[in-house]
């Protein structure tokens, strides 16, 4: 049943003929465990939230950064350097006290990932990188949990649920995760702030949609967005045969050699000592906050936000490398200093620090 | 026939482009579209991405087939 105070916080939801009370206890008694309190995660929180599921558990292992508050609207000021998962639960026990919120504050790791999941109905996926994306997919496929994808990049949104009633899962749409450097996250690619938002409210429709058993789900089908073009268009996504996913049904275990190795980007023939050799000078275009540090090579750090100012600070007359966390806006500064400086030689560590660690 | 082809996330700024129409010959047999695209973009071959026609996902085209659209569709990693 609902209590007074209940029916009062939800009595939009209950003049719809769809939801009415029995959409409003279902949503009650359901369990959500969304994974990511970032762009996508805060939107899905505050709308499940404020919609009254009754029980979430919120999965982040970061803290709150300057650079989260762009589009990470659970947050402010007073949130910087602390537990996002926390925080947000602060905000959510305000938004709606009704709420039973858990926080997991070492994120979703492969160690906990099926005990955490277990305990809840359904999951969604909010998380920013492809090792989680693919761990959060192939426990829910042992668990046998339906998973509400959301992915987004620059301006550009993917929306789908996964594994409901044996539908597709995420490794039927992409079976393994990318190999290449061309792989990137907002950190390096950059994001409209306001994109998250629209994504993670599309997530959180869906979300609510599987528990009230209104509308059509996003099952077998993918959404697209795209922000600057004002397009949605929906594909669908056929269920494919697999040999790995068929084992996780019988084995009903993660292995941890199936998360690290995929986002590994391509393969870098350089070692330490051959950069040494081939070039006199390296310049690292990463933050100075960003690490492993590449001492070894003695290099130039101009971070990518000074370059500008500072690009007279390299000789032009020696063979340079330029490198950066992935080899991406390593790319973007050479092109740049090629624009400024008449270079000899100049080339892009591809893969960047996290391929050339690998090697060492 | 001509052919709406629209590339998405990452793939459109690799190949600077975000939809084009190509001119695709009538199939007499099926066509791998993978082969097709790469050949045409050889930058493809790094990269992860789904192909669908008419917003079914398919590596093929069967002859036959009334193409409206085709699209690159590469995963997405943010949150």
């Amino acid at each position: 049943m609902l209590t007074a105070e209940e029916k009062e916080i939800y009595s939009r939801h209950l003049l719809l003929e769809e939801v009415g009370l029995e959409g409003q206890l279902k949503l009650k008694n359901a369990r959500v465990l969304v994974i990511g309190a970032g762009g996508l995660g805060c939107p899905v929180l505050q709308y499940i939230c404020a919609a009254g599921i009754g029980t979430i558990g919120i999965a982040d292992h970061d803290t709150v950064d300057k650079s989260n508050l762009q589009r990470q609207i659970l947050f402010g000021y007073s949130s910087l350097g602390k537990s996002k998962a926390l925080e947000a639960k602060k905000r959510l026990s305000d938004l709606n006290p009704t709420t039973k919120i858990t926080t997991y504050t070492d994120g979703i790791t492969i160690e906990n990932a099926l005990d955490i999941i277990d305990l809840y109905d359904a999951v969604v996926d909010c998380t920013d990188n492809y090792q989680t994306r693919y761990l959060v997919n192939d426990a829910c496929i042992i668990l046998n949990k339906p998973l509400i994808y959301g992915a987004i990049h620059k301006f550009e949104g993917q929306v789908a649920i996964f594994n409901y009633k044996n539908g597709p899962s995420y490794r039927c749409l992409y079976p393994d995760a990318p190999k290449q450097a061309s792989i990137s996250n907002c950190a390096e690619s950059g994001v409209i702030g306001v994109l998250p938002g629209i994504v993670g409210s599309l997530q959180a429709n869906e979300v609510i949609k599987l528990f009230t058993g209104i509308g059509e789900l996003l099952s077998g089908k993918i959404l697209l967005y795209h922000g600057l073009k004002n397009t949605v268009d929906t594909f669908s996504i056929p269920k494919r045969k697999s040999d790995f996913t068929d084992q996780l049904k019988i084995e009903k275990k993660l292995h941890s050699e199936n998360y690290q190795i995929v986002c590994n980007p391509i393969e870098v023939q350089l070692d330490l000592k051959e950069i040494k050799q081939q070039y006199r000078q390296v310049l690292d275009v990463r933050e100075i906050h960003e690490s492993p540090e590449v001492t070894l090579l003695n290099p130039i750090r101009i971070p990518m936000s000074e370059i500008e100012q500072r690009f007279h600070e390299l000789d032009p007359s020696l063979e340079t490398l330029v490198l950066c966390q992935s080899g991406i806006r390593s790319k973007k500064a050479i092109e740049f200093l090629k624009t400024k400086l008449e270079i000899k030689k100049i080339d892009n560590l591809e893969g960047g620090v996290n391929a050339l660690h690998l090697t060492q | 026939m001509s052919t709406n082809v629209v590339y998405y996330g990452m793939i459109s700024e690799k190949l600077d482009c975000s939809s084009e129409t190509i001119l695709l010959e009538s199939p007499t047999e099926e066509i791998n579209l993978r082969d097709l695209f790469e050949e045409k973009y050889p930058e493809l071959k790094d990269l992860s991405y789904q192909i669908a026609v008419n917003q079914e996902f398919t590596e093929t085209l069967a002859s036959g087939i009334e193409v409206s659209e085709i699209a690159l569709l590469p995963p997405f990693a943010g949150g």
